[in-house]
């Protein structure tokens, strides 16, 4: 079947789990990216799973500085449990903020959540047009 | 309303900072959590200082068990918002040091009972008049000095603003501010009722795909964030996270809240 949401996942290690819980979503097409180039490659996608303790918060503002990527969501992963640093991470631009390591338990549904998220995301925009 | 949330207004955290959001047209519901919060703070012996607009006052007193008699030993004292607003704007700023002067004259006024006395309970509206003002951020600027004021003195806060969270034009921006200055939101009527009726509203338009997107919203964190009841936090969510389908959502949802809400 041909995927109908595209996830880009920038991630190091500790987004392994839910990458491999993605990649088995169904009707979810997941590209990874390492760095800026990477992700200027790939097709743009519904959602951005970008996990800032491997990038740097600082990427997130470089996604959000780039015409491209300005309004597409993105789901900021980190371990870092400061309120101040989460903080910051939204008034860079993300839309949401997962705690690492994700509780195994409910690693496949909340892949399965971004996968619908993407979906609505990508309804919205289809009837929008 | 869950007993965690009821212990939460009878029993606030030394320095907590309360908010209630509430419908206008329901003010009942703040007019009987901000009663509860005063009555046990009385009970206890410590000090009331209420600063509302004038034509709750009566509501609050009537509806305060002991109000009466605090207010004749001088434990409890209430000003009207919109004339305390009016001091503590000069020049069309706020200042904190006009700020200091204003609220800490009415909190000398008021004296909490014995030798080492238990702090005082404070409500204040004058948030709501700016927030209605759409003077946002002069609003979070008085929630930030209320904020520094309760560090230095044994001081809880209740404030109380009136939005609709249904509506469309709904501000998000400045109520980031509004829910990061305060420790927790409580619920204006059942926090259950709420959760049930945006789950109804999501299930209605989204079918399935409801259930899948709610453990990716429950997963979400937002620390700076007030504590806030699920309900709040799934429709705030959505309004943030979700355009266009939001609306359609919320519009369903507040119309089974009003249904539950009267039951």
């Amino acid at each position: 079947m041909r995927a109908s949401y595209r996830v880009l996942m920038v991630t190091g290690a500790s987004g392994a789990d839910l990458l491999r819980s993605l990649q088995t979503a169904s009707d979810v097409a997941v590209w990874r990216a390492e760095g800026r180039d990477d992700v200027l490659r790939s097709p743009l996608p519904h959602v951005v799973v970008l996990d800032v303790d491997h990038t740097g918060a600082e990427f997130l503002e470089w996604l959000r500085s780039h015409p491209a990527y300005r309004s597409t969501p993105v789901i900021a992963l980190t371990a870092r449990r400061e309120a101040a640093a989460i903080e910051r991470l939204y008034q860079l631009g993300a839309n949401t903020c997962l705690l690492t390591p994700l509780d195994p338990a409910a690693m496949d549904e909340i892949a399965a959540g971004i996968g619908t998220y993407a979906s609505l995301l990508r309804n919205a925009a289809a009837a929008g047009r | 309303m869950h007993p965690a949330w009821e212990r939460v207004i009878e029993q606030p955290q030394p320095h907590g900072h309360l908010v209630q959001i509430y419908d206008q047209r329901r003010e009942d519901s703040l007019i009987r959590n901000a009663t509860r919060y005063f009555a046990e703070g009385l009970r206890k012996g410590e000090g009331l200082l209420v600063i509302a607009r004038a034509r709750q006052h009566e509501a609050f007193r009537k509806q305060t068990e002991g109000c009466e008699q605090a207010i004749r030993e001088g434990r409890a004292a209430f000003f009207d918002s919109r004339e305390m607003l009016g001091r503590l704007i000069t020049g069309g700023r706020l200042e904190w040091s006009r700020f200091e002067s204003v609220v800490g004259t009415a909190l000398e006024t008021v004296r909490p009972r014995g030798d080492d006395p238990p702090g005082v309970r404070a409500y204040g509206d004058i948030v709501d008049i700016l927030w209605n003002a759409r003077q946002y951020s002069v609003a979070i600027r008085l929630e930030q000095f209320w904020n520094k004021l309760r560090t230095r003195s044994r001081l809880s806060l209740f404030c109380g603003y009136s939005m609709d969270i249904f509506a469309a034009d709904l501000h998000l921006l400045p109520l980031d501010g509004v829910l990061s200055s305060h420790s927790h939101l409580v619920p204006a009527e059942s926090d259950a009722a709420l959760e049930i009726a945006i789950d109804r509203a999501m299930e209605e338009v989204l079918g399935g795909e409801a259930a899948t997107l709610r453990p990716l919203i429950r997963a979400s964190c937002r620390p700076c964030w007030a504590v806030m009841p699920t309900g709040n936090r799934v429709a705030l969510w959505r309004r943030k996270n979700l355009p266009g389908r939001s609306e359609e959502i919320l519009r369903l949802a507040q119309r089974h809240y009003q249904a539950l809400s009267a039951q």
